[in-house]
C-alpha cells in the first residue's frame, strides 16, 4: 500500500511544456476533467456514498423492511461480545496462515525452478496461471466433492493403508481444506510475480557477487533475496487483503448443508465475510452486517498500516526494485473485489 | 408504507450531492410494481424443490383450470435459502414473488413483518375452511388474527428402517413387530446398539444426532420460545431431547453425516444407515439419494408415537399483481383432489382430511417393499401434536442444533456446548427482545 | 552453465547466481520432474472435473474410485440445460462480462491519458484519492450497496453489476503508467499542430498506441467480472436471471443429491472462461510479468 503513496513517483514526471504556452485559458481544463470524471461520479456514488450511509445503518436496527430503529452505538457493543464474530475473526487469520506461508514459499521455489528452465516456459506458465483465472465457485464443488468423506482425496489415503480424515467435519480438516484451495489457486500467480522480479534483477548485480568470489548460496542471500525482497513483501501484503476478505470457498463448501451450521460443523470454515453476508442477507441484520463492515475494515487498516511499515523501509533502499510488484498487488487486489 | 419509502430515497439524494442526484434521476423512481412478475402475463411463484407438485405447476403454467387466463409459474429456490430471498426481494421492494411457498417454522419468523402479506380472509378465505385441518388452519393466522398463510402439507413423521438390516441382526423386523419392540427412543438406542453389534457391515442406528434431537423436540408441543416471549430452550422437555441425541453418540450409533451432503447419499445407498426418523415428505429424497436400496425399508410409527416435522403454508404477498386470482389458483392447487394428486407424486400430505379415505392414498410402495405408507403417516397425522412455533424459533434454536454438531463432528464435551448453546440462544434473543 | 541461460529478455542471465538449475543433468532433471509435478497438481482439478462429469453420481463415491472419464457426459450435459437455465445465466455473464469490460476499458484509458499527458488543477490530489481508493475493502459496503441498488430500483438488474465497476482505480493506474511511457510526447505535438483536440488525440492517437495495456486490463478486467461471486449472489434478486456464478452455486444446493450433474454444471461454466484465457494467455502473462516488474 505504501509505494501506491510514495511522492517520489509522482514527482519524478516532467513538468509537461505545453503547460504555460498553451493559448485558451481555464478552458484547456475542460477536456481532461471530463475524461477523468467517469471514475470520480461512480466513486462517489458507488463508493463513497455507501460508505457514509454505512457508517448511519451500524447505528441502526433495521431488517430492511420494516422501520430503522436508532440504536446508537449498540450493533457495535453487541458484536464486540458476539463470540461467534471473535471465532470468525480467528478462523479468518488461521486460513490466512495456513495458507499465505505455503503458498508464499511453495511459489518462490517454482519461481526459482521456472527461472532455470528454458524449454516450455511459455506452456508452464499457463498451466500455473489457470487456476486462478478459474471460477471458484466450480472449484470449490469439485474439492467439496474431493475432500468429502467418501471423496477422492481419502480414498487415496485408504490406498496407501491410511485412516480417512475428516476434511470437512473437523476442525483443522475444514482450515486445510479452505486453505489448500487457496493455495491451488494462488502459488502459480505468486510463483509468476516472483519469477518476474528475479528475472528483472540485473545481471551487473551477479557479476559484481562472483567478482567478489560469492558462491551459488551466498549469491541467492546476498544478491537475490535482497532483491526479491519487496516482491515477496509486496505479494504477501496481498495475501493479506485478500486472505482477510475469504468468502466463496467457505460458502460454497458449505451451502448445501442446514442453515444452522454455515461455516461448517463447529462453525470452523465462518470467516469474517461470511459471518457479514450470513448477518446481513440471511437474517437480514442489516445494522449488525453494516457494523461488521467497519470492523473488518479496522482489520484491514491496522495490518495495512503494519504492512505499509514493513514495505516503506525497504522502499527507500533501492528505488528501483521497491516498486516491483505494485501493478500486481494492484491487480489481485482487484481481481478479488471485481467490481 | 410510501412515507418510508420517500424519506430513504430523500436521505439518498441529498447524501448523494448533485452526481447521485442526477444517476437517481436517470435510475428513475425503480421498478414500476415490486413484483417479480411485472410486466409479464403470468403470476410468479418461489418454492423450493418438492414442495409442491411438478405437474400441477406444469399444468398451472400453461393455464389454471378453471380460472380463465391466470397462468403461474414457478422459480425453484433452495430450501433453505427461500426465507431469507423473499425477506431480500421484500427490502429491496423488487422481484418479490406474487406467491411463495414458507415452511412450517419459518412462516412465523414473517409474524413481524405480517404487513408485507395479504390477508387471506379479505379473499375470502373462510368459506374453504371446513376442507382444511383445524389445527393447521389455526397456525395461518398471526397473533394479531391476520391470515397470511394457506395449508400446504403436513408432516407426519415415522420411523424409517432397513429391514433386511434388522432382520440380519436378528431384531424384529416385521413394522408391526418393531413398532411394539421399538416404542420408546430408549429402546431404539437397545436396537442400535444390537444393529452395530450383529448386523451386516455393523451399520450406524442414525445419519446424525440431530435428527433424533429434532424430532423429541417436536413431540413436544413446546419448543424453544413460548407464547409469552420467554426463553424456554433451557427447560426439561430440550434437555430431555439433547440427552437422548448423546447418548446415542456416547454408544456410537451414529454416522456423524450432515444429511443432503454426497456423503449421506453415499451412507445411505451403501446400507451404513439402518433407520431414518423424518417425516413423510423425506421420502422422495431418499428414492433419490439411494435408489438402490428400493424394497428394502419399511415405514413404523416413531419411537416415543409421531410428530408433525415440517408441513408448509402458501402465502400472498402485498406486491401480488392480482390477489383474487392468486387466491383463486390456491383453491385449485391445494384442493383435496389435487392434495391427493401431490401425495400420490412428491408425498405430500394432504391437509385436507376428505383426501385421506381415497383408494388412491392407500396404494402399496415398492420402495417400501408393498407396504403402504398411509398406514403409518395417516395415524401419525392425528396423533402428532401441535407445536408452537415463535418468530424467534430459528434464532433460540440455531446454537442447540449447532452445539449438537459440535458435540458430534468435533468431540465437543456435551455439557460444555449445552451450557455455550444457552449462553448464545439468551444473548442472541436479547438482541430481539425475548428473555 | 545456467549463465547460458539466456532469456529474450536479455536481462535473465542472472541466474548464473542461482544455485538451482546449474549443475549436473541430474539436477536438471530432478528440476523438470517438480515443475511437471506443479503442472499436475495445477491441471488435475481439471482432469477430475471431467471424469466426474461424465460418470454417474454413484461412480463419483465408489471405492477404489474411477480415474478415467466415463461415457455419460453428454447426458449429464444435457440435463443440466433441462434443470437450469444454462444458456440465460451464460448470456448474463457475458452481457456484464462484455459490457463491463468496455465501459472499464473506456473510462480507465480515457483517464488515464488525461493524467499522463496533461496538467489541470487539483491533478495530484485527485490521482492521491485514485489511489486512497484501494484502502476500501468492497465488503465495508456490500449492505450499504444493496440498499442503495434496491432505492435505484437495480436490485435484480445486470445494472446493478455493470455500473459500479465501470470504471476502476486499478485500470487508471495501470494505463497511465504505460501511457507515461510508451505515448511520446511528439506524437501528440504533431496531432495538436494538424488542430486536433483532446478527445480527437485520444481517439486516433492514445487508443491505438494503448493496444496492448488494453489487452491486458480488458482480460483482466472480464475474468474478474466473470467469477464474481458475492455481489451477484446479494444483488440478483431475481432468481430467473442470474450470472453463472450464482446458477451453479444454486444448482450445488439444489441438486445436492445428483452430483455428477452438478458437476456437469460446473464444467459448463468453467469452459467458457478458459477458452478467452487460453487465446489471451500469451499477451496476458507476459504484460502482467511486466506489469510486476517494469513499472
Amino acid at each position: 500500500m505504501a509505494t501506491v503513496l510514495d511522492p517520489p513517483t509522482e514527482e519524478r514526471i516532467p513538468v509537461r511544456r505545453k503547460r504555460s504556452t498553451t493559448p485558451g485559458g481555464r478552458r484547456r481544463h475542460i477536456p481532461p476533467l471530463l475524461a477523468i470524471s467517469p471514475f470520480y461520479v461512480l466513486f462517489a456514488v458507488f463508493g463513497t456514498f455507501p460508505v457514509v450511509y454505512s457508517l448511519y445503518l451500524s447505528f441502526q436496527d433495521w431488517d430492511g423492511i420494516g422501520s430503522m430503529r436508532f440504536v446508537g452505538l449498540q450493533q457495535y457493543g453487541w458484536l464486540l461480545r458476539d463470540p461467534v464474530f471473535w471465532h470468525s475473526v480467528l478462523n479468518t487469520f488461521e486460513i490466512w496462515f495456513l495458507s499465505t506461508v505455503p503458498m508464499l514459499f511453495l511459489a518462490l521455489v517454482l519461481a526459482f525452478l521456472l527461472h532455470s528452465q528454458v524449454r516450455f516456459t511459455g506452456a508452464l506458465r499457463v498451466a500455473y496461471f489457470i487456476p486462478n483465472v478459474t471460477s471458484m465457485v466450480a472449484m470449490t464443488v469439485v474439492f467439496g466433492s474431493v475432500f468429502a468423506q467418501a471423496g477422492l482425496a481419502n480414498a487415496v489415503l485408504r490406498a496407501v493403508g491410511l485412516d480417512g480424515i475428516g476434511w470437512l467435519s473437523s476442525e483443522w480438516g475444514i482450515k486445510s481444506s479452505v486453505s489448500l484451495m487457496i493455495i491451488w489457486r494462488w502459488v502459480g500467480y505468486n510463483a509468476l510475480i516472483f519469477l518476474a522480479g528475479l528475472q528483472a534483477i540485473p545481471t551487473e548485480h551477479f557479476e559484481a557477487a562472483r567478482v567478489d568470489g560469492a558462491n551459488s548460496w551466498q549469491t541467492l542471500f546476498r544478491v537475490v533475496l535482497p532483491q526479491l525482497r519487496p516482491v515477496v513483501l509486496f505479494a504477501a501484503v496481498t495475501s493479506t487483503i485478500n486472505g482477510l476478505q475469504i468468502f466463496t470457498e467457505s460458502q460454497v463448501l458449505f451451502q448445501s448443508t442446514d442453515v444452522g451450521t454455515t461455516g461448517g460443523p463447529g462453525q470452523e470454515g465462518m470467516t469474517i465475510v461470511l459471518y457479514l453476508w450470513q448477518k446481513a442477507f440471511k437474517e437480514h441484520q442489516f445494522g449488525y452486517g453494516a457494523a461488521m463492515g467497519w470492523l473488518l475494515f479496522a482489520i484491514i487498516a491496522i495490518f495495512t498500516i503494519i504492512n505499509w511499515r514493513l514495505v516503506s523501509g525497504s522502499d527507500r533502499d533501492d528505488d528501483r526494485h521497491g516498486r516491483p510488484g505494485l501493478a500486481g498487488m494492484l491487480r489481485r487486489k482487484g481481481a478479488r473485489n471485481g467490481r | 408504507m410510501e412515507h418510508r419509502t420517500m424519506s430513504r430515497r430523500r436521505f439518498l439524494g441529498a447524501s448523494l450531492g448533485g452526481a447521485g442526484v442526477t444517476l437517481l434521476g436517470l435510475a428513475g423512481c425503480g421498478a414500476p410494481s415490486g413484483s417479480a412478475s411485472a410486466g409479464s402475463d403470468h403470476l410468479s411463484l418461489w418454492y423450493w424443490k418438492g414442495a409442491l407438485s411438478d405437474k400441477l405447476l406444469a399444468t398451472a403454467e400453461r393455464g389454471v383450470p378453471g380460472v380463465a387466463g391466470l397462468k403461474v409459474r414457478g422459480s425453484q429456490i433452495p430450501d433453505g435459502d427461500i426465507d431469507s430471498k423473499v425477506r431480500t426481494s421484500l427490502a429491496a421492494r423488487a422481484y418479490v414473488p406474487d406467491i411463495t411457498v414458507a415452511n412450517s417454522d419459518n412462516l412465523a419468523t414473517f409474524f413481524p413483518d405480517e404487513d408485507e402479506f395479504l390477508d387471506l380472509r379479505s379473499l375470502g378465505a373462510e368459506s374453504v375452511r371446513e376442507r382444511y385441518l383445524d389445527w393447521k388452519w389455526k397456525s395461518c393466522f398471526t397473533p394479531s388474527g391476520r391470515m397470511i398463510g394457506f395449508p400446504l402439507d403436513a408432516g407426519p413423521t415415522a420411523l424409517y428402517y432397513r429391514r433386511d438390516l434388522f432382520q440380519e441382526a436378528g431384531l424384529a423386523h416385521e413394522p408391526r413387530d418393531v413398532a411394539e419392540e421399538i416404542p420408546s427412543w430408549e429402546r431404539f438406542i437397545a436396537a442400535g446398539r444390537t444393529l452395530r453389534a450383529k448386523g451386516p457391515g455393523k451399520p450406524y442406528l442414525v445419519s446424525n444426532i440431530g435428527n433424533v434431537f429434532q424430532q423429541v423436540l417436536l413431540q413436544s408441543p413446546r419448543q424453544f420460545v413460548d407464547e409469552d416471549n420467554r426463553f424456554i430452550g433451557d427447560q426439561r422437555h430440550v434437555r430431555r431431547a439433547w440427552d437422548l441425541s448423546v447418548e446415542l453418540l456416547r454408544q456410537r450409533l451414529s454416522a456423524g453425516i450432515t444429511d443432503g451432503t454426497p456423503d449421506f447419499n453415499a451412507a445411505m445407498s451403501r446400507g451404513r444407515v439402518a433407520t431414518m426418523t423424518t417425516a413423510v415428505w423425506a421420502i422422495n429424497g431418499l428414492k433419490d439419494s439411494a435408489p438402490r436400496t428400493s424394497g428394502r425399508w419399511r415405514l413404523t410409527t416413531m419411537p416415543d408415537g409421531p410428530a408433525n416435522y415440517g408441513g408448509s403454508y402458501v402465502t400472498l404477498t402485498r406486491y401480488c399483481r392480482d390477489p383474487e386470482a392468486a387466491f383463486a389458483f390456491l383453491t385449485w392447487l391445494l384442493s383435496p383432489a389435487n392434495q391427493l394428486e401431490s401425495y400420490q407424486e412428491m408425498a405430500l400430505f394432504p391437509t385436507t382430511p376428505a383426501a385421506y379415505a381415497d383408494p388412491a392414498m392407500h396404494r402399496p410402495d415398492p420402495f417400501f417393499g408393498g407396504q403402504q405408507p398411509i398406514d403409518v403417516f395417516g395415524p401419525a397425522a392425528q396423533k402428532a401434536p401441535v407445536n408452537y412455533f415463535s418468530p424467534y424459533e430459528e434464532t433460540a434454536n440455531t446454537p442447540f442444533f449447532q452445539e449438537l454438531t459440535n458435540v458430534e463432528m468435533l468431540g465437543k464435551d456435551p455439557d460444555r456446548a449445552w451450557r455455550d448453546a444457552v449462553n448464545t440462544a439468551e444473548t442472541t434473543l436479547s438482541r430481539v427482545g425475548v428473555s | 552453465m545456467a549463465a547460458d541461460h539466456d532469456r529474450t529478455t536479455g536481462r535473465a542471465t542472472g541466474s548464473a547466481g542461482l544455485a538451482i538449475g546449474s549443475g549436473s543433468r541430474l539436477t536438471r532433471i530432478g528440476v523438470r520432474a517438480v515443475l511437471l509435478l506443479g503442472v499436475l497438481v495445477s491441471l488435475f482439478p481439471f482432469y477430475w472435473l471431467v471424469v466426474m462429469a461424465s460418470g454417474t453420481t454413484e461412480d463419483i463415491y465408489s471405492y477404489p474410485p474411477k480415474l478415467v472419464p466415463g461415457p455419460h457426459l453428454l447426458d449429464n450435459m444435457g440435463r443440466v440445460l433441462d434443470t437450469v437455465d444454462f444458456f440465460g445465466s451464460l448470456w448474463n455473464t457475458i452481457v456484464v462480462a462484455v459490457a463491463g469490460t468496455v465501459l472499464v476499458l473506456f473510462f480507465d484509458s480515457l483517464a488515464a491519458f488525461a493524467f499522463a499527458k496533461y496538467e489541470f488543477p487539483g491533478k495530484k490530489f485527485l490521482f492521491g484519492m485514485l489511489l486512497v481508493t484501494y484502502m476500501i475493502p468492497a465488503q465495508l459496503s456490500l449492505v450499504p450497496q444493496f440498499v442503495t441498488m434496491a432505492e435505484f430500483g437495480w436490485a435484480g438488474s445486470l445494472k446493478a453489476l455493470i455500473i459500479p465497476s465501470a470504471a476502476n482505480a486499478f485500470g487508471i493506474f495501470w494505463m497511465r503508467q504505460y501511457a507515461q511511457n510508451s505515448l511520446p510526447d511528439e506524437l501528440l505535438d504533431a496531432g495538436r499542430i494538424d488542430g486536433a483536440g483532446f478527445f480527437r488525440l485520444y481517439w486516433t492517437v492514445a487508443l491505438p498506441l494503448f493496444r496492448p495495456a488494453l489487452a491486458f486490463l480488458g482480460i483482466f478486467t472480464f475474468i474478474g467480472l466473470w467469477n464474481d461471486y458475492i455481489w451477484p449472489l446479494v444483488v440478483m434478486i431475481n432468481p430467473d436471471k442470474v450470472t453463472l456464478q450464482v446458477a451453479l452455486a444454486n444448482l450445488n444446493v439444489l441438486y445436492n443429491s445428483d452430483y455428477a450433474l452438478v458437476m456437469a454444471g460446473a464444467l459448463m461454466s468453467v469452459v467458457p472462461l478458459i477458452i478467452v484465457f487460453l487465446l489471451g494467455a500469451r499477451h496476458f502473462l507476459r504484460d502482467l510479468a511486466a506489469g510486476a516488474t517494469k513499472m
